[in-house]
């Protein structure tokens, strides 16, 4: 480690390990000091490779800097802030400790120089953020939590068997651009681990079925890191794959139609998360600088406006028990200051001028344009309008208007520090919108772009004022049902539930021939050597034991109450010992 | 009940919603109206370069978007919460 480098996953790891132990409460109010040490670090940190460590007979590199990591981590560390004073008031430490150890995973991705550096941090993110919906601690969110977990976990296994057989191929295991043109079928193996992760569809479905179902915070959190992480890393590795550009396109399609029929309101946000890194997916593979400089900068946008959706739509669900569109409705008068965030993120997301939306999402669509690409530049801009549509006008309209104004709903008053994280999320929204130049400085690429060109703020301000016009005249049409709509889930349940079919018949059938060979062989001469064991037993050895029993019955009474029979806090218990294991690990690796 | 100010002015919002669509009508009559004198300079589309393109464009795909999806929930997608709790 060199002195201009603090790698920004250490201060989380530490406090992951420091959290359990403090016996106070009030170590709650230095929750966001590990992201303002992170934040720091960003900041004075220089280019280079840092963090060598040899490991398993190879140099591992945690601290690759250059304009890429930069730009994402910059923005990983100002989040991190905003989401720990969001957590602030909760006293669940394992959540706290859960939301460190996620961070420190999406920092270690972005800082990664090779794979296998790569690898290791991608797992404790996978980790982490399932248990982070484990700890919403509701049936629902269990199961969720492990549809998540195999998905991810398979995912995982894609990626290493690539990087592997890359490895066994190239000899290396470093993390560098892959040109197209050249790249084998085992770079297709990584590229689609790193899909899962970006919820490209059709692999995209556990996004929406895990992330409603985690906790509060946890979702704030999730929204923010596993996506664009592997954004990302598509950026560093995969930048020009015709296959993104069209799935970008389909993923920012996808994800709005989905949204125009959700009810959940955490649902509709995470389809929002689809189509949204759609928009970045699409950036990579159409590989301008324009475009990819329009991937970064609308990563960054994202990562703070939708964090604040997340944090407002948490406060919904906060203060009345829901977050079912079906169930909400007329709350403007008893929750106007989350209205108003909520509209600051809203029309942020759907690029409106002044917020931040505007001058990182037109970039993508300006240079898809400008790329000849008209086809998918029409897709995204299909997709701008049902981002307005769903998060700008019907999310809003069902949960703050619709119904008389509800008085009677009993609201649990919303702790300061949520309303100060949401406040700061806004703030930032707002800055960047009107001084993109701050954004624009940390982009990688050389790029020009200006985007307030007269034409640029017409074009979307018609576009925005024509979809509310068409919202006006369907909205009888769109109110929310309280059901539930199949997606791709569908697929990965069946799938599972034929795998265990598959497995369970032969297993069944074997289990069967030898129950009934073992009950006609077996049987007899056992009741005959039984006999004379039993003759044996009860004379000789009954006396000797009697006394030893005694003893062994009482320890056996303990431990019996500590054994619970429940496989799930087995699971849970062993995964917890092998975060905290292969933390220990990390964090004296790294300080090494 | 606790309310504050701006709830009031926010709840208010909705008695005068004559007033607030014909704002909302008067400023899109003046966007299409600025489209007339500001327009692409080099059209990505056809017919991007016409006056009203994106309205018509913004207004028609609303339109379908929550025609196909909402017909799709009716017909296919939508089941009853807890489908998969089976």
């Amino acid at each position: 480690m060199t002195a201009s480098f603090l790698h920004p996953s250490i201060p989380f790891l530490l406090a992951a390990l420091v959290i359990p132990f403090i016996r106070t409460d009030k170590y709650r109010w230095l929750l966001p000091l590990p992201a303002l040490v992170a934040v720091g670090s960003v900041l004075t940190m220089s280019n280079g490779v840092h963090g060598l460590i040899s490991y398993l007979g190879q140099v591992l590199t945690t601290g690759r800097v250059d304009t890429l990591s930069i730009v994402f981590a910059h923005v990983f560390a100002i989040q991190a802030v905003i989401g720990f004073i969001y957590a602030m008031h909760l006293q669940d430490r394992a959540q706290h400790v859960a939301a460190n150890l996620y961070v420190a995973g999406g920092f270690g991705c972005v800082f990664a120089g090779d794979y296998l550096t790569l690898f290791l941090f991608w797992e404790l993110m996978s980790i982490a953020s399932t248990m982070l919906i484990w700890l919403n601690r509701a049936p629902r969110s269990t199961a969720a939590g492990f549809r998540y977990f195999l998905f991810h976990t398979l995912g995982g296994l894609i990626l290493l068997a690539g990087m592997l057989i890359r490895y066994k191929a190239t000899g290396s295991f470093a993390f560098e651009a892959i040109i197209p043109a050249s790249a084998q079928w085992y770079d297709y193996l990584i590229l689609t681990g790193f899909c899962v992760n970006a919820a490209v569809v059709p692999l995209h479905a556990w996004l929406p079925d895990a992330y409603p179902r985690a906790t509060i915070t946890g979702a704030v959190f999730m929204s923010a890191y596993t996506t664009k992480t592997a954004v990302y890393v598509l950026l560093r590795g995969f930048s020009g794959f015709e296959v993104l550009a069209i799935g970008g396109t389909i993923m920012a399609v996808y994800g709005v139609c989905y949204a125009t029929i959700e009810n959940n309101a955490r649902r509709i946000l995470s389809y929002h998360i689809v189509s949204q890194v759609g928009y970045m997916v699409a950036g990579i593979g159409i590989a301008s600088e324009l475009t990819l400089n329009g991937a970064c900068a609308h990563a960054y946008a994202h990562i703070i406006y939708k964090g604040l959706l997340f944090m407002t739509t948490g406060a919904i669900l906060y203060a009345t028990g829901t977050a079912k569109l079906s169930e909400l409705g007329g709350l403007v008068r008893r929750l106007p200051w989350v209205f108003v965030l909520y509209m600051v993120a809203a029309v942020s997301i759907s690029g409106m001028p002044l917020f931040s939306g505007f001058v990182s999402k037109t970039m993508v669509i300006a240079g898809a344009a400008e790329a000849h690409r008209t086809w998918l530049a029409l897709g995204l801009e299909i997709a701008s309008i049902g981002t307005f549509l769903s998060v700008g006008l019907k999310l809003p309209y069902f949960a703050f208007y619709a119904k008389p104004d509800d008085m009677t709903r009993p609201i649990t008053p919303i702790p300061a520090n949520m309303y100060v994280a949401m406040g700061m999320g806004a703030a930032l929204c707002f800055i960047i919108g009107i001084q993109p130049g701050l954004l624009y400085s940390l982009l990688p690429f050389e790029a020009d772009y200006v985007p307030y060109t007269p034409w640029h703020v017409l074009q979307i301000s018609i576009l925005l004022g024509f979809t509310g016009l068409g919202f006006a005249l369907m909205v009888p049409r769109l109110t929310p049902a309280a059901k539930q709509n199949l997606d791709f889930e569908f697929f990965y349940i069946w799938i599972g539930r034929l795998f265990l079919i598959i497995c369970h018949y032969p297993f069944a059938l074997v289990d069967t021939w030898w129950s009934e060979i073992y009950r006609r062989v077996g049987m007899a001469g056992l009741l005959e050597r039984a006999k004379e064991a039993n003759h044996f037993d009860w004379h000789i050895i009954d006396g000797i034991l009697d006394g030893s029993a005694l003893g062994v019955r009482g320890i056996g009474r303990r431990t019996a109450s500590t054994i619970n029979g429940k496989l799930q806090d087995y699971i849970g218990g062993a995964v917890i010992l092998a975060f905290g294991i292969s933390a220990v690990v990390m964090l004296f690796t790294l300080l090494r | 009940m606790e309310t504050s100010t701006l709830g009031e002015l926010l709840g208010k919002a909705r008695q005068n919603l004559g007033f607030w669509k014909k704002v909302m009508y008067i400023i899109m009559i003046l966007l299409v109206g600025l489209n007339v004198l500001i327009y692409p300079h080099t059209p990505h589309f056809p017919g991007e370069g016409k006056p009203g393109y994106w309205a018509v464009f913004a207004l028609i795909a609303t339109v379908l978007m929550v025609r196909i999806c909402k017909g799709a929930a009716h017909t296919i997608l939508g089941k009853k919460e807890g489908y998969y709790d089976r």
